[in-house]
């Protein structure tokens, strides 16, 4: 149990954390008395309005009994429903205020026990990411379980996909867990090797409307001069691979060979290879290189078996010549400097001066070659397949299989089940390879690999044993399974050793594998995967796209990754001097343009308005809608992520705000939320989460500054921003400059609750009032320093609570 | 049919008795395929349910219909339904309590009445309860589509079921042999039987020795692998008897590739596959969600560029809710295109329409502020099952003083607050449950059926 000194209630005072001991005294001193005055006189032993009693309802919170019930409080009382106007003696808003909000945080906590709640043996199943990459690690086979058709996505808790209670799985998961291993045993162990597949296509190929000329145009000797030039939005097909016949599955490496062109300050061309069978994007670049030195782009992919379709466009704002010309006869295009690449009523290309005009691709050819198949990604699967058909050799390397698989040691009892399928297949008259290829089919779609298992049936055991702590620190720190050095040290019993585990953590962190937390707890952390979930309206956000929003979250994702490998304090979050842009997004910010085409890290001037994630447009436009800004949400959000609060739900049926009339002088939300909230019940919690969010006014849904608000109906003028406010404590801040500042003085509280989030990812479980005490000894054993990320997770890692159930 | 291939499904029948893990086997069993030579015999009259989902609600002060009962005028957005009155039964005033508050959750909850939220598992949706029922008769228990993966359709434990997205592909998983042919099939579905043998094994042996607290979760994964167990019956029952020959220009129209960028051509071949999969009984239970809450389609060929979400969050712009309007009618036009095919192909004894219930809707009414009262619902079909159409059924009446639409905010307040607490879409659902010939007391949070259908 948390004792009330470890964490000064001052700092996390938002909402407000506290012992046990406290609540039991908070429960008798001022809820009691309150459901004494305002309540039981209708909800209690004379009498049941509503068949409802509040005085026999469970105060043990954390059991859960009456959650449902509960739950109906606050939202009745809420609402300002209860107590009904016409009592007697109502109580002032701050004192329902302070019921409701103790009885939500309750409720939360309960909620969280029992979803932290560990059976003997705990039962978490893999995340989609956790899946590819554990097959990868595995087998060296990339699987695409994102594909159409392949697994459905994981459910989100807060952000999280990992979370063992809300990865449920029905039927058909089972049946895509057994084609998909399927696949990869067949893509792992072919029954003949893949024909290999060589192919290129150059600049004629791909233009369909001279494609056809390919015979006059090398008897005249244009032929080999012929490029294709990309305008702005002109898509292409024809990149793909093959013809008309299927390829295999595999990874294939492709090169191609463009120029990318841009008016002085504009944004560059930007090359896109979509597949629209595969409904993804296979590669996408910004590329800028002189029409006369262009430069060779490289990239591997992982393509599944058939035929598919790529195509290849230039994804940025500009004029399409297409509609104008049809590419007409006789104007193939070379360079644009030669009069023959243009027909004269179509668009001119360059200025006087021989500048683009607009932003070119230019392309020359692309080759592709595989499936690729990589000395590393064999030595994988070594060892996994017998040389001969002996029964024991086929033990052999079916044991060797499950327990790498399983990421355990495998009893001869269970490793008979899979055997028997070998065996009995065999004597069905099946084929070897495929017989045995069953088998390992089997190992992959059983639950002991696709869920990780703690604990012993039918005992009560709190520590991990190795073998769990292998698995967890694996899973933690590379998304995978354990490495053969790793399970060295399990089978070896030492693992657990402080020192040991030290030294494993440390090589972890080294490891290039290391990239996957840092991509894959961002993402969760900071809930990126709500960024687009509502696409921004194409009327009111022209400048949004796929490519805009792609570097958003590389920006986010990156700033993450630099904080951690620097090992910098997590204030660096909250703000900064730097951060990481490519061109599409300075453009965005309205920054001075990087050069290079690249996300790199650059400082930023201090009149530019950005600094923290807190201004990144991924976290600013994964809180609006899509048509506006949401100061609410981002409230919200700011209130989980940066200081470990969530605010009790609104209650159901509240007003909307409406639209601005036509014949009105234009608001800013800020002001209709502000006239919205006149009922006092809501205007208390409002008070708290509101300012959170409203300190960003200045930015809009897509996260770009203004000062004023554009409102589309209504008299008058856009109305003025107004990102003021004030924190619960009272503390002022004029905008949002000066509301970072006040965050960067909570940074302790930021500490708990990043730590808590890193604890929740790692555990793939809530955490509960048990875990505060584990929790605030590694927030404090980094405060010397101000909390360095890096710190914070190696904390975590050798702490009690990481080798704890 | 060969013998062997059966032999381990027999032992695992005799494996699985007496596990009753989980309360969802009891439907399992439901889904077993019954000897599919024998299937027309014993499946009597074939009765059809196919939900449709429109994203987002609609411009309500442009599709609510004013009176009540017969002669009623269609609204200017549900003009297209007009031929299809003698049909059809709009119903106003209906809500999902679960749904109000909850914005664009309203989604997952349309078919099932569940709850939504934090540590909150949703409920069984109607069509897979129509499916069980319907399973033993047809090669597929049920069909689910979407234009994103995410369905309608909610299995027995509350978990959604993936949907599919291309009609080609679910074409050719209807109508066309694998690569490969029968044989080959067949015996990779022995393989497969015998994987499942080995799993299942596995996972009862740890439910032997486990705990009484850890079950939930296991149970969950014993009744999964049972139940592809069974769809691996199913599918083994069914090799022996030839898929249905579709007319070589219908199979090439919906093979091609359709761009949901082009939204008409990529309605109207889902809807023909719909009416195909019904016209050959390959299943009688379909959810198609025709737009996601987030990726409701824009109809560039009307010059629509935006989401049906952006659409709805129209900030009370006239040309916006202009353009929404146009949307709605354009997604009504396609489902009224959808019932004329359904009543030009015939049945046994009589047009598909009327062994088929369509049911239309969104679980929103008025998106802008996410009122998710009121909301739009249309129900058509299914003469034959029973139901009565030609009125407009309006829960609204005897709790106001009639509709204002001139007051666009009296009106909005209607679509997020309901007038009538007990008007609510689980009370239709549970009238259709009975419809399909399904014995129910009640559905989800039902108050009782609506007898006027």
């Amino acid at each position: 149990m948390k004792s009330p000194s470890a964490i000064p209630v001052l700092l996390l005072g938002f909402w407000g954390v506290v012992g046990a001991a406290e609540l039991e005294a908070e429960l008798a001193s001022r809820i009691e008395p309150f459901f004494e005055e305002h309540c039981l006189r209708c909800h209690g032993e004379e009498k049941q309005k509503g068949d409802f009693r509040i005085d026999l309802l469970s105060r043990d919170f954390r059991s859960g009994e009456d959650a449902e019930w509960w739950f109906e409080v606050i939202t009745r009382m809420g609402a300002g429903e209860m107590p009904p106007d016409d009592e007697e003696v109502l109580p002032t808003p701050e004192q329902s205020d302070f019921v409701v909000e103790w009885l939500t945080e309750r409720i939360r906590e309960g909620e969280a026990a029992r979803r932290a709640r560990r059976a003997p043996v705990a039962h978490y199943r893999l995340s989609r990411e956790e899946y590819e990459y554990t097959i990868y690690d595995l087998l060296g086979v990339h699987y695409d379980a994102r594909a159409p058709g392949a697994f459905t996505p994981d459910p989100v808790w807060h952000g999280f996909e990992r979370i063992g209670s809300e990865l449920s799985l029905s039927p058909s998961h089972v049946e895509k867990y057994l084609k998909a291993a399927e696949e990869i045993v067949n893509q792992a162990f072919p029954d003949e090797e893949p024909r290999k597949i060589e192919t290129s296509r150059d600049a004629l190929e791909i233009d369909w409307h001279n494609r056809q000329k390919r015979k006059e145009l090398e008897e005249i000797g244009v032929a080999e001069h012929v490029r294709t030039l990309i305008w702005p939005g002109h898509r292409l097909s024809y990149l793909r691979p093959t013809g008309g016949h299927n390829h295999p599955a595999g990874v294939y490496r492709a090169r191609l060979q463009v120029s990318g062109l841009a008016p002085e300050g504009a944004r560059p061309p930007h090359l896109t290879l979509w597949s629209k069978k595969l409904d993804r994007m296979i590669f996408e670049a910004d590329v800028l290189a002189p029409e006369d030195e262009p430069v060779i782009l490289e990239f591997e992919t992982y393509l599944p078996a058939g035929k598919i379709d790529i195509s290849i466009n230039n994804e940025v704002p500009g004029p399409s010549n297409s509609g104008r010309s049809g590419r007409p006869g006789g104007f193939v295009f070379t360079s644009l400097d030669d009069p023959k690449s243009r027909a004269p009523w179509q668009r001119k290309m360059t200025d006087d001066e021989g500048n683009p005009l607009y932003p070119f691709l230019i392309f020359d050819w692309i080759e592709w070659e595989g499936p690729i198949t990589k000395p590393e990604d064999l030595e994988k699967r070594a060892g996994f397949f017998p040389e001969s058909e002996d029964p024991s050799e086929i033990a052999t390397t079916l044991a060797r299989f499950a327990e790498r698989a399983w990421r355990r040691p495998v009893t001869p009892e269970e490793l008979g089940r899979y055997e028997e399928i070998v065996r009995s297949l065999l004597a069905e008259g099946t084929g070897f390879r495929t017989a045995y290829k069953s088998g390992l089919i089997a190992i992959l779609a059983s639950k002991n690999f696709s869920y990780l298992a703690e604990g012993t049936p039918g005992e009560n055991r709190e520590a991990l044993t190795d073998w769990e702590l292998a698995s967890r620190l694996s899973y933690f720190l590379w998304s995978s399974l354990p490495d053969e050095t790793l399970l060295e040290k399990a089978r070896a019993g030492t693992l657990s050793d402080p020192e040991v585990l030290g030294e494993q953590l440390r090589r972890m962190m080294g490891d290039p594998k290391i990239g996957r937390f840092v991509d894959s707890f961002s993402r969760q952390w900071l809930q990126l995967g709500k960024v687009g979930m509502f696409p921004p309206d194409e009327k009111l956000y022209p400048d949004y796209d796929g490519w805009l929003e792609e570097s958003m979250i590389q920006e986010t994702v990156g700033y993450f990754g630099e904080v951690f490998r620097e090992n910098l304090p997590i204030r660096e979050f909250l703000d900064s001097d730097w951060t990481l842009l490519n061109p599409r997004l300075a453009d965005h910010y309205q920054l001075p343009k990087p050069s290079g085409s690249e996300l790199q890290r650059v400082s930023l001037p201090p009149e530019g308005n950005r600094g923290g994630i807190l201004t990144h447009g991924s976290i600013l436009s994964l809180t609006s809608d899509g048509t506006r800004h949401r100061p609410v949400h981002r409230g919200i959000w700011v209130s989980e992520v940066i200081l470990g609060k969530v605010p009790p739900p609104p209650p159901p049926n509240v007003d909307a705000i409406e639209p601005n009339p036509v014949d009105e002088p234009k608001a800013t939300i800020r002001m209709k939320l502000e006239a919205h909230i006149e009922n006092p019940n809501c205007a208390s919690c409002h008070a708290k989460i509101d300012p959170l969010g409203l300190a960003f006014d200045n930015y809009d849904a897509i996260g770009r500054w203004r000062t004023e608000e554009v409102v589309p109906n209504g008299t008058g003028a856009n109305p003025k921003v107004d990102a003021s406010g004030q924190l619960p404590d009272g503390s002022a801040f004029s905008g949002p400059q000066e509301f970072k500042a006040l965050l960067a003085a909570k940074e302790e509280q930021f500490a708990t609750a990043l730590t808590e989030k890193l604890a929740i990812y790692a555990l793939r479980r809530d955490m509960t009032v048990d875990d505060q005490g584990a929790l605030g000894s590694i927030v404090e054993g980094c405060r010397g320093d101000a909390y360095p990320l890096r710190d914070l997770v190696e904390k975590l890692v050798l702490s009690d609570l990481f080798l704890k159930r | 049919m060969n013998i062997q291939t059966h032999s381990w499904l027999l032992s695992r029948r005799h494996v699985l008795r007496g596990l009753g893990a989980s309360i969802a086997l009891p439907m399992l069993d439901c889904m077993r395929p019954m000897r599919a030579m024998a299937k027309s015999a014993e499946g009597g009259s074939p009765r059809r349910a196919v939900f449709i989902y429109l994203p987002n609600g609609v411009n309500t002060l442009d599709y609510q219909i004013l009176e009540e009962g017969e002669g009623y005028e269609f609204s200017r957005s549900l003009k297209p339904l007009e031929r299809h009155r003698a049909n059809l039964t709009p119903i106003s005033g209906l809500h999902h309590p679960n749904a109000l508050g909850n914005h664009h959750g309203c989604q997952s909850i349309w078919l099932t009445g569940g709850e939504i939220g934090q540590g909150k598992r949703n409920r069984i949706s109607l069509d897979q309860l129509i499916a069980a029922k319907m399973a033993p008769h047809t090669r597929f228990a049920s069909l689910e589509l979407s234009n994103t993966g995410r369905s309608l359709a909610y299995n027995a434990d509350g978990i959604q079921l993936p949907a599919e997205t291309k009609p080609s592909q679910v074409f050719q998983r209807l109508f066309e042999v694998p690569e490969g042919g029968i044989e080959e099939e067949r015996s990779g579905l022995r393989r497969r039987g015998s994987i499942l043998d080995a799993v299942l094994d596995e996972a009862r042996d740890l439910d032997r020795r486990i705990g009484r607290e850890d079950r939930t979760r296991l149970d969950q994964y014993l009744t999964s692998v049972r139940e592809v167990e069974i769809r691996t019956e199913r599918a083994d029952s069914w090799l022996d008897i030839p898929r249905p020959e579709v007319d070589e220009a219908k199979r090439e129209r919906i093979l091609k590739e359709v761009s949901q960028s082009d939204p008409g051509e990529y309605y109207r071949t889902v809807y023909e596959l719909i009416v195909l999969a019904f016209e050959t009984d390959m299943t009688r239970s379909v959810t198609f969600s025709s737009g996601d809450e987030g990726k409701g389609l824009a109809i560039p060929e009307l010059g629509i560029n935006q989401t049906r979400h952006a659409l709805s969050h129209h900030n009370g712009d006239p040309d916006q809710l202009e353009r929404l309007t146009q949307s709605d009618t354009f997604n009504f036009e396609q489902f009224a295109w959808f019932l004329d095919r359904l009543a030009e192909v015939q049945d046994d004894d009589g047009p598909l329409l009327d062994s088929t219930v369509a049911l239309y809707g969104s679980g929103m009414a008025y998106g802008h502020s996410h009122g998710n009262a009121n909301v739009p619902t249309i129900v058509a079909g299914g003469r034959k099952l029973g139901l009565r159409h030609g009125r407009h059924i309006d829960f609204n009446r005897g709790h106001f003083d009639g509709y204002t639409l001139e007051d666009p905010k009296a009106h909005y307040q209607l679509c997020s607050r309901p007038l009538d607490g007990e008007a609510r879409v689980s009370n239709l659902l549970l009238t259709l449950a009975r419809k399909m010939d399904i014995e129910a007391e009640s559905f989800a949070d039902s108050t009782g059926s609506i007898s006027a259908l």
